[in-house]
C-alpha cells in the first residue's frame, strides 16, 4: 500500500494560504531521501503549448525549486521538446513561447532547460520488456540526473482519459523520438459525415498526411505518423476521431516508457499532481478550455500509479462543471466513471496495466496534510 | 578629524581565478567592512549608474551581481537602483521610469541577471522623493533625494570611476550626488535659475551670434530636445525663452557634439557644478543612519566621458581596478590619485577635444574635460562629506585552495558531475577512433607559418601606428 499526501485547495486565512501550507506537504515528501547533498535534481514541468492557457502557476513551481535548494540539492527545471512545437521544432521557440507565460529564471528561480536537447535528439535509448515497446528515447537530463520530481498539472486526456503523473513521466520523460513511438498508434479516422471540407486539419498536419479527395478529405495512413493533438484539435466539427483500441495501446505505450524513464532516474522520483484548472486537455494542447471539476488541491507520492488511482477517486468525487465538457457529456453528477464519460476513453485501464507492468500499487492510504 | 580614511585597492590584472575582479570586488566588500553596514533583512539600495542607451563603458552586470550576492549573503534584501534623468541629449534614454527600464534591460540589468529587482528609485517621472535640508552646503542648501535611496535600510553605492563633461570626474561623490537625486534634484545641482541669465551659470552660455540658424544641419534637433520648447531658431536667429530654460543642458550638448560654438558653458560653471554635486551627495547620505553605507568603485573603462553619455570612447588610462571605503570622498581622492598617476592609454584623449594630449601624472581629467577634478572632493570636505586624507591598503587574494573555490559557480568541483556523467555513459567513445589524417601522416606545421606581415602592417590606414612601424 502506498502513501498519498493531501493539501486540500481551499484557503480560508492568511497563514491557510495555498502558498504557507505547501510547505507542509513538501516537508511531508520526504525528499533529502532521493539525493545527496550536492546532487543535480531534474525537476519536471510541463510550460505547455502555444495557446494553452491554464498551464500551473509559476510561483507553485518556485515553491519546489526553493524546496530542493533549502534541502542541499542542486535543482534545474526542464520540459522535453513537444512533437511539433508551434511553428518550428527547434528548442529556442519553445522557450520564447514558455518565456512569455513567465517560465523564466526571474520568475521561477532557474531558467527552464530543454531536457531533451536542441532538436529534440539528445536521449538515451532505453529496453522495455513491454507488449507495445521494446524500448524508449528518454530525455538524456533525466538520464544525467540523480533524481526527478515529476510536477503535473492534472487534467483529462482525449486519448489516454486521465493526464497525471504516469503521462507526465511517460510521455514528459521521453525525448522526441520516444513521444513520437508513444504516439505512433493514434492514427486517426476521418468521419466524413463531420467533416466540413474546411482544410484547417491539413494546415496543421506537419506530414502532410490529410489530403483533399474528391468532396472530402482522406487521412493517409502511410504518411500519418499519430503526433494527432494538431489535427484533431484543429478540427471545429469532431470530424478526427481515435477509436477504443488505438487509445488502448496509447494507454499502454505511455505506462512501458513511464518504466524507463523511472529507471533512467534510478528510480529516485517523486511526484506531485496539481488537480488545479482541470480542465478537459492535457498542456500539450494548443487552448485549454474549462475546467471540468472543480479544484481540489495538491497530491505527492513516490508511488505514480497510486497518485494518479487517488487522482482520479477525487475526480469522481467531485461534481462536474456546468459550462463544460462535463455538463456536454452529462457528467455533472459526483460519481465513477467521470473521466471515461467526457474522454470516451477509460483511465482506469492505464492504470490497471501500470499495476501490471510494476510501477506501482493502486492501493494506497490518504493522509492529509493541513 | 585626525584620523585617516582607509580605502582598500586591488588592481585589474589577474593571472589565477582568485584575481578575478569579480572575485577581488567580493573580497574587499569583505576587506572593507561593507557587510558591517548591512543587518539581516535590512532593504539594501545597491547604488549604479545604469548607462545610456548604446553607451558601450557600462559596468557588465556581473560586477554588480557579485555585490548583490553578498547583500544576499550579508542578510539583506538587496535591489539595483538607479534614478531618471534630465533630458540633457535629444534621444535619452531615461529619462522616464518605463524607458529607463527598458534601457536597463539592453545593458544586461534586469531581476534574472541581478537576482534582485531592479528598481527606478525617483518614480515613473521623476518626484518621488524626499527633501533634505543641507545646513552645511557650501552652494546648495537643500537636496531632492530619490525616495528609494532615502527610505533604504542600508546602501552600497557601486560607482564606475570615468571621467564626465561637467564634472570633469565621477566616481563615488558622483553617483549619489548625481545619480541619487531626483529629477527635481537633478535640475537644483545643475543650478538652474541660479544668478541671471547674464552671468551663464544658471543658463547655457549663449552666443546667438554664433548659431548658424536654419542653416544648422541640427537646428531642428536642438529646439525638439529642449523639453520646455524653450528655443526657437528661425530665419532671424537663436532665440532662448530664460523663463522657461531649466539648464537641462540638451541644447548645449546638441550644439557642442556636432561641432557648433553657440550654446555651451563658461569655465566657472564646472567647479561650482562639482561643488554642488558635493553637497547633493551629502544630502542623500542623510538620509541613512551612520555606518549605514558603504562604497564601492571599479576604475575600469576609465573613459573620459561618463556612461550618461550615448557613446564610448578611448578610455584615459589602462583598467586600474577596484576600490572599496566606508569614505565617499577618501575613495574618490585615492582613485583620482590612481587615475593621475596611471600610465596614459595610448590614443587615449577625448576625441572632441583634439590636440590636448594625456600626461602621466597631470590631472588627466583636467586637461581634456577643461576643469580640475578635485574641486569636489574639496567641497566634501568642507561640507562635512568625508575627508581627502585617505591610507590605501593594497589587496592581494591568496592563493589557497578555499579561496580559489569560494567565488567560484559551486564550491566542489563542477568536474565531478561530469565525472559521473561519462562513468553512466561515455558519448566519446562511442564515436571514437576520430576521423583524422593519420597521425604519421600529419602535415608540417611548419607549412602553416605565416611569413612576416609588416608589409601588410604597414599599408593599414591607421596612420599613427603606420608611422610607429617605422620604414
Amino acid at each position: 500500500m502506498a502513501t498519498v499526501y493531501y493539501l486540500d485547495a481551499r484557503e480560508r486565512y492568511t497563514q491557510g494560504s495555498l502558498m504557507a501550507r505547501l510547505q507542509m506537504l513538501l516537508d511531508a515528501a520526504e525528499l533529502p531521501a532521493l539525493f545527496q547533498p550536492g546532487d543535480w535534481v531534474a525537476i519536471k514541468i510541463d510550460v505547455s503549448e502555444h495557446g494553452y492557457l491554464d498551464y500551473l502557476r509559476p510561483p507553485l513551481i518556485r515553491a519546489i525549486v526553493e524546496q530542493i535548494q533549502a534541502l542541499g540539492g542542486d535543482p534545474f527545471l526542464i520540459d522535453t521538446t513537444y512533437l511539433n512545437s508551434g511553428a518550428s521544432t527547434l528548442s529556442w521557440n519553445l522557450l520564447e513561447t514558455s518565456a512569455h507565460k513567465g517560465f523564466v529564471a526571474s520568475v521561477l528561480g532557474k531558467d527552464v532547460i530543454l531536457g531533451d536537447g536542441y532538436t529534440g535528439n539528445e536521449y538515451e535509448l532505453l529496453p522495455i520488456e513491454g507488449e507495445e515497446l521494446g524500448g524508449v528515447e528518454v530525455a538524456r537530463s533525466i538520464a544525467e540526473a540523480s533524481a526527478l520530481i515529476v510536477v503535473s498539472h492534472v487534467t483529462a486526456h482525449p486519448f489516454a482519459g486521465l493526464s497525471g503523473a504516469l503521462a507526465n513521466l511517460g510521455i514528459g520523460g521521453s525525448a522526441r523520438r520516444g513521444k513520437w513511438r508513444i504516439h505512433a498508434p493514434l492514427q486517426p479516422i476521418l468521419i466524413p459525415e463531420r467533416c466540413n471540407g474546411c482544410g484547417l486539419c491539413m494546415e496543421e498536419c506537419l506530414k502532410g498526411a490529410i489530403r483533399a479527395e474528391g468532396d472530402g478529405l482522406v487521412v493517409d495512413d502511410e504518411l500519418c505518423a499519430g503526433c494527432v493533438y494538431y489535427c484533431t484539435a484543429a478540427c471545429p466539427y469532431g470530424a478526427l476521431v481515435v477509436d477504443g483500441i488505438a487509445a488502448q495501446r496509447f494507454q499502454k505505450r505511455i505506462v512501458e516508457a513511464a518504466s524507463a524513464v523511472h529507471v533512467a532516474a534510478l528510480g529516485n522520483v517523486h511526484f506531485f499532481n496539481f488537480l488545479f484548472d482541470i480542465g478537459p486537455y492535457p498542456d500539450y494542447y494548443p487552448f485549454s478550455d474549462s475546467a471540468i471539476v472543480p479544484d481540489v488541491g495538491i497530491l505527492s507520492s513516490r508511488d505514480p500509479v497510486a497518485l494518479d488511482q487517488a487522482t482520479l477517486d477525487f475526480i469522481d468525487r467531485m461534481p462536474g462543471l456546468p459550462r463544460s465538457m462535463a455538463e456536454e457529456a452529462g457528467a455533472l453528477a459526483p460519481g465513477p466513471g467521470k473521466l471515461k464519460h467526457i474522454t470516451g476513453v477509460d483511465p482506469e485501464l492505464m492504470l490497471e496495466y501500470a499495476e501490471q507492468f510494476g510501477l506501482g500499487t493502486r492501493r494506497y492510504e490518504l493522509v492529509e496534510v493541513r | 578629524m585626525a584620523e585617516k580614511a582607509k580605502v582598500w585597492f586591488a588592481d585589474a590584472s589577474a593571472t589565477n581565478w582568485t584575481e578575478s575582479l569579480v572575485c577581488k570586488a567580493k573580497d574587499l566588500f569583505y576587506e572593507a567592512k561593507l557587510n558591517e553596514c548591512i543587518e539581516k533583512g535590512d532593504s539594501v539600495a545597491i547604488k549604479i549608474h545604469i548607462g545610456e542607451w548604446n553607451r558601450t563603458r557600462c559596468l557588465r552586470p556581473e560586477l554588480v551581481a557579485a555585490i548583490v550576492e553578498e547583500v544576499k549573503a550579508c542578510g539583506g534584501q538587496p535591489f539595483v537602483v538607479d534614478t531618471t534623468t534630465l533630458t540633457y541629449h535629444a534621444y535619452n534614454s531615461r529619462c522616464t521610469g518605463a524607458l529607463e527600464l527598458e534601457n536597463a534591460a539592453r545593458h544586461g540589468f534586469t531581476e534574472a541577471s541581478m537576482g534582485c529587482p531592479v528598481v527606478i528609485g525617483d518614480g515613473f517621472s521623476g518626484d518621488d522623493d524626499v527633501r533634505v535640508e543641507l545646513p552645511t552646503g557650501v552652494v546648495l542648501k537643500e537636496a531632492y533625494v530619490a525616495a528609494a535611496l532615502a527610505h533604504a535600510d542600508a546602501m552600497i553605492n557601486l560607482a564606475h570611476a570615468k571621467g564626465h563633461p561637467i564634472t570633469s570626474f565621477g566616481g563615488c561623490i558622483k553617483n549619489i550626488g548625481i545619480g541619487g537625486q531626483s529629477k527635481r534634484g537633478k535640475y537644483h545641482e545643475h543650478l538652474a535659475h541660479w544668478g541671471s541669465p547674464e552671468d551663464f551659470i544658471g543658463w547655457p552660455a549663449s552666443y546667438p551670434e554664433k548659431c548658424l540658424g536654419v542653416k544648422c544641419e541640427f537646428h531642428q534637433q536642438c529646439m525638439d530636445g529642449c523639453p520646455r520648447g524653450a528655443i526657437r531658431i528661425d530665419e532671424t536667429g537663436f532665440h532662448r525663452d530664460t523663463e522657461k530654460c531649466y539648464l537641462c543642458y540638451s541644447c548645449q550638448v546638441t550644439c557642442i557634439f556636432t561641432g557648433h560654438e553657440s550654446q555651451t558653458f563658461i569655465p566657472d560653471y564646472f567647479p561650482y557644478a562639482q561643488m554642488a554635486m558635493s553637497d547633493a551627495a551629502l544630502g542623500v547620505m542623510l538620509t541613512f543612519e551612520p555606518g549605514k553605507v558603504g562604497h564601492m568603485a571599479y576604475a575600469i573603462d576609465v573613459d573620459p566621458n561618463c556612461d550618461c553619455i550615448p557613446w564610448a570612447t578611448l578610455p584615459a588610462t589602462p583598467d586600474i581596478g577596484v576600490f572599496a571605503s566606508k569614505d565617499p570622498v577618501a575613495i574618490d581622492t585615492a582613485i583620482l590619485d590612481m587615475i593621475d598617476a596611471a600610465p596614459v592609454y595610448p590614443g587615449g584623449a577625448n576625441k572632441a577635444f583634439e590636440g590636448r594630449e594625456y600626461k602621466r601624472g597631470q590631472e588627466k581629467f583636467a586637461i581634456t574635460q577643461g576643469a580640475s577634478p578635485r574641486y569636489q572632493l574639496m567641497a566634501g570636505v568642507k561640507n562635512g562629506l568625508g575627508t581627502m586624507d585617505y591610507e590605501l591598503i593594497t589587496y592581494e587574494p591568496p592563493l589557497t585552495r578555499e579561496h580559489v573555490a569560494k567565488w567560484q559557480i559551486r564550491t566542489t568541483p563542477t568536474t565531478l558531475i561530469v565525472r559521473r556523467m561519462w562513468e553512466k555513459r561515455d558519448f566519446l567513445k562511442e564515436v571514437q577512433p576520430f576521423k583524422r589524417v593519420p597521425f604519421a601522416e600529419k602535415p608540417p606545421y611548419q607549412d602553416f607559418a605565416v611569413p612576416d606581415r609588416t608589409e601588410y602592417l604597414k599599408k593599414l590606414p591607421v596612420k599613427e601606428w603606420v608611422e610607429a612601424l617605422g620604414k
